[in-house]
């Protein structure tokens, strides 16, 4: 047994020395690190990452696009140098940089952009919705015309703005983008080239593209390692790592130590999702109102979240996206005698056990809640629903059977959430009549659906708000899912990186602090 | 030999079915598990048809299974739908940083499980005895993921003399002999919060069996024989104690060598197949699952043949047995 045991030491050795001989080799000290707890975000090429903000990012230091956010969220130039909108045509028309070379010297043109646009019709990329292109003209070597299938006003930021363009002499003889991982495939025009990708170790090495078009890349090597959500703030702490997200428990210590606090803007919705569809009372809409009542959203911020989170909007729209958010929309504070008003109108009448009861049936619900962080919350509801008189069932699922169970119609009330509240409102579209668990499904109100539809559409910013301002009027009155909080996500870093959140998100709204336009004296 | 070759055989069918249909019989689909969660994508119908496709999702379950079945015959576990890439490769990846950690575990715990079992059993009652079995039983009794989380407070934040997580400092610019004592310092860690989950087993049995060993007119035999008392304990009783340990590493090292050590890999966020399968199973990625399951069932049946030839070496009445 010992022979056998050292044999299999002796052969990992030997393996494990052959894995790291691949990790390239660079002296320590000029690398800055990011901290990350998934580490694996996949294969950066715009096929190979996973489909995940995080994802997108580390994609995104190698490809450009043809415009990008700045900090406020401005949209601005990329590889495109300017663009105008044809409202009667429905066409954008990019006036593309002449200056740019792809890493391997070839030269970017519009043929490039065009090529791109195609290749995605053909081989779907999940990130951009390709249906809305109808055709893309190039009107010479660095002017193209994208005409769209119908008017689409997020374009710029969720089209424009989130398409890397691909090098034509590579893609145009792949046929399995999806597999393709040879090292052209990272050949893009971005501030940064790929050094090194370990899946298993979760970690990316990137170095400056020195010709980068846009200006110095005042960062020569920058890493992504994996550290685990306990050890970040020591790794911090300890200059073993440059940035990284930090729990909020934390916030203070690191603060005091001189290390710079970002905040995320809280766009992350935590939701009671409540099946409307197949179960009878919850499908009434004075029951939703009366459980909306019912919770005490401050007491699950303040004791659940322990104050690092703000309350949710009956709405659905963080107050932190300030650009669409309606401060008036209806809100329901907790108020549990008003519950009880309506409950009684409904025609419950209390029981002996406190508990509301109709034709001897007690009133009674489960609620279903992944393993892990919303236990708590789940435990303060159950808490305040039994204090107006409604009985909870408390149960825990895995992860992915919960999205299972509620993409199914299987439950009464579920605790879940979703980001993507930050950036372009089309994405409110996907969370309330789109299909997938993500999604509330409601189309009972067709006002609401009109409106949704509408507002993809409108190309006026003015009249745009207008109708967010009233979706989220109607989301509150007809309250599909009760919006509980938004937490707040901390990032830390030292003084060898600057870092900051994009107003509204990376690309289609990724609320991620690596916006490569820190990396870049432009 | 047919009927037990035959059996073998159907035993690998069963088993390679069974790793087939268990990871489908999970709640939800790799499509929704992949990409649902995300609310910034678009995944349009177009774009699901498409991964579909490329992934052999749409495909009936049967054809699906018979396409699994030939695979396995070619050598070809599958393509992974998360790691986008072929199961093998990702497989071969993750499964040296696994032997490292937990061939190493295993064997310290099964050397020092076996010494303080035979010196206590050999002092069974006294007071060494007593001391071993209690530190024993309190320091396993916690545990694996708690212990590490202890150590990794106390040395590496608190002392800050070993590295927090991970195999080795990434990008750390170390080569050679500096390389590879980086790895060990990485190693020290979760490598002793496993040790002292393990010792205890190991020890237990080891004690037990030393102690009704040690009533057998074979060690009498050798105290009228002169020898000396660490002889008889370790090369007479001690040694006779060792079969059951055996069996129990054959089991252990299959079954453990994946899947025991998955806190500890999360908590060290060290890669090894453990969090590799937590992975597969979060993400609904079949093909990882199957190939994963399938280097697992080999593994037992392969330690296990390893394991009838030692216990012949180890107690030559077994060979007079068949």
């Amino acid at each position: 047994m010992r022979k056998i045991l050292f044999l299999l030491i002796l052969i990992s050795l030997l393996l494990l020395s052959l894995s790291c001989s691949s990790q390239a080799d660079t002296s320590a000290h000029e690398i800055i690190k990011i901290g990350d707890t998934t580490g694996d975000w996949g294969f950066p090429s715009p096929y190979g990452m996973y489909s995940r903000g995080p994802g997108y990012i580390r994609m995104s230091l190698i490809f450009d696009t043809l415009v990008w956010k700045d900090k406020e969220g401005n949209t601005i130039p990329m590889l495109a140098g300017s663009w105008t909108y044809d409202e009667d045509k429905n066409s954008f028309t990019f006036y593309l940089r002449k200056d740019v070379l792809w890493h391997d010297g070839e030269r970017f043109s519009a043929s490039d952009v065009a090529f791109t646009f195609d290749y995605i019709k053909e081989y779907p990329w999940v990130w951009v919705n390709s249906n809305i292109i109808k055709s893309v003209e190039i009107l010479d070597d660095y002017t193209v015309c994208v005409n769209l299938t119908e008017k689409y006003a997020p374009f710029l930021d969720n089209i424009a703005g989130t398409l890397p363009i691909l090098p034509r002499h590579i893609w145009e003889n792949i046929e399995d983008p999806l597999s393709y991982n040879k090292n052209d495939a990272l050949i893009g025009t971005g501030p940064f080239v790929l050094k090194d990708y370990n899946s298993q170790e979760g970690s990316y090495l990137y170095e400056a593209n020195q010709d980068y078009y846009l200006g110095d890349v005042n960062i020569n090597s920058i890493a992504f390692v994996k550290a685990s959500e306990q050890s970040m703030p020591a790794m911090i702490e300890s200059g073993e790592i440059d940035a990284g997200s930090i729990p909020p428990d934390v916030v203070s210590d690191l603060e005091e130590s001189g290390f710079e606090i970002k905040q995320e803007p809280p766009i992350w919705a935590a939701k009671l999702i409540l099946n409307h569809q197949t179960n009878e009372l919850i499908g009434e809409k004075s029951f939703r109102h009366a459980l909306a009542y019912a919770i005490n959203y401050n007491q699950i911020v303040e004791i659940s979240r322990r104050g690092f989170a703000v309350k949710g909007s009956a709405g659905l729209m963080p107050p932190a996206n300030i650009t669409w958010y309606n401060e008036n929309t209806p809100q329901y504070e907790y108020n549990a005698e008003k519950a009880k008003e309506i409950l009684e109108d409904m025609g419950w009448s209390i029981g002996k056990d406190l508990y509301y009861y109709k034709d001897g049936n007690v009133l009674r619900l489960e609620l279903a809640v992944s393993e892990g962080d919303f236990e708590r919350d789940a435990r303060v509801i159950k808490e305040n629903l039994k204090d107006v008189g409604i009985k909870i069932d408390l149960v825990s699922y895995e992860a992915k059977t919960l999205d299972s169970k509620i993409e199914n119609w299987d439950f009464d009330i579920a605790i879940s959430g979703h980001g993507g509240l930050g950036g372009d409102p089309e994405s409110l579209n996907r969370v309330i009549i789109n299909e997938g668990f993500n999604s509330v499904r409601y189309f009972e109100n067709e006002r609401l659906i009109e409106l949704l539809n509408l507002q993809v559409k409108e190309m006026d910013r003015a009249a745009r708000v207008q109708m967010l301002y009233e979706i989220q009027k109607i989301y509150s009155e007809e309250l599909p899912s009760i919006t509980l909080y938004y937490p707040h996500w901390y990032w830390a870093h030292n003084e060898n990186i600057n870092i900051f959140f994009t107003e509204g998100g990376i690309a289609t709204g990724i609320p991620v602090p690596l916006n490569k336009t820190a990396f870049i004296d432009i | 030999m047919k009927k037990r070759w035959l059996s073998y055989i159907i035993a690998f069918f069963i088993i390679i079915t069974l790793n087939f249909v268990v990871p489908r019989l999970l709640p939800g689909d790799p499509l929704s598990a992949i990409y649902g969660d995300e609310v910034l994508i678009n995944l349009s119908s177009e774009a699901r048809d498409y991964i579909n496709e490329a992934y052999g999702l749409g495909k009936p379950l049967l054809t699906q299974y018979f396409i699994y079945i030939i695979s396995i015959f070619k050598g070809n576990l599958g393509y992974s739908f998360y790691y986008k890439k072929p199961v093998l490769d990702v497989l071969t990846s993750y499964i040296p940083y696994s032997l490292l950690l937990m061939g190493l575990s295993m064997f310290f715990s099964g050397i020092s499980g076996i010494i303080l079992g035979i010196e206590s059993g050999w002092r069974r009652g006294k007071k060494i005895d007593r001391f071993i079995l209690s530190t024993v039983i309190f320091s396993s009794s916690f545990p694996s993921f708690f212990v590490g989380v202890v150590f990794l407070v106390i040395f590496g934040v608190i002392l800050g003399i070993l590295p927090l997580q991970g195999a080795r400092e990434a990008y750390s610019g170390l080569t050679g002999i500096k390389l590879y004592l980086d790895f060990l310092k990485h190693l020290i860690l979760p490598l002793s919060s496993l040790i002292l989950v393990f010792i205890s087993s190991c020890y237990l049995l080891t004690r037990n069996s030393m102690i009704s060993n040690i009533k057998e007119p074979y060690v009498l035999l050798a105290r009228a024989k002169g020898l000396s008392d660490s002889r008889i304990r370790y090369l007479h009783a001690g040694r006779n104690s060792l079969i059951p340990i055996a069996t129990q590493s054959g089991i252990h090292l299959g079954t453990q060598l994946i899947t025991g050590a998955i806190f500890i890999e999360i908590v060290f966020s060290y890669p090894g197949m453990g969090s590799l399968i937590y992975n597969s199973i979060l993400n609904r990625d079949y093909p990882v699952l199957q190939g994963s399951l399938l280097i697992v069932t080999l593994l037992v049946l392969i330690i296990n043949f390893l394991i009838d030839i030692f216990y012949v070496k180890l107690d030559p009445r077994i060979n007079y047995a068949y």
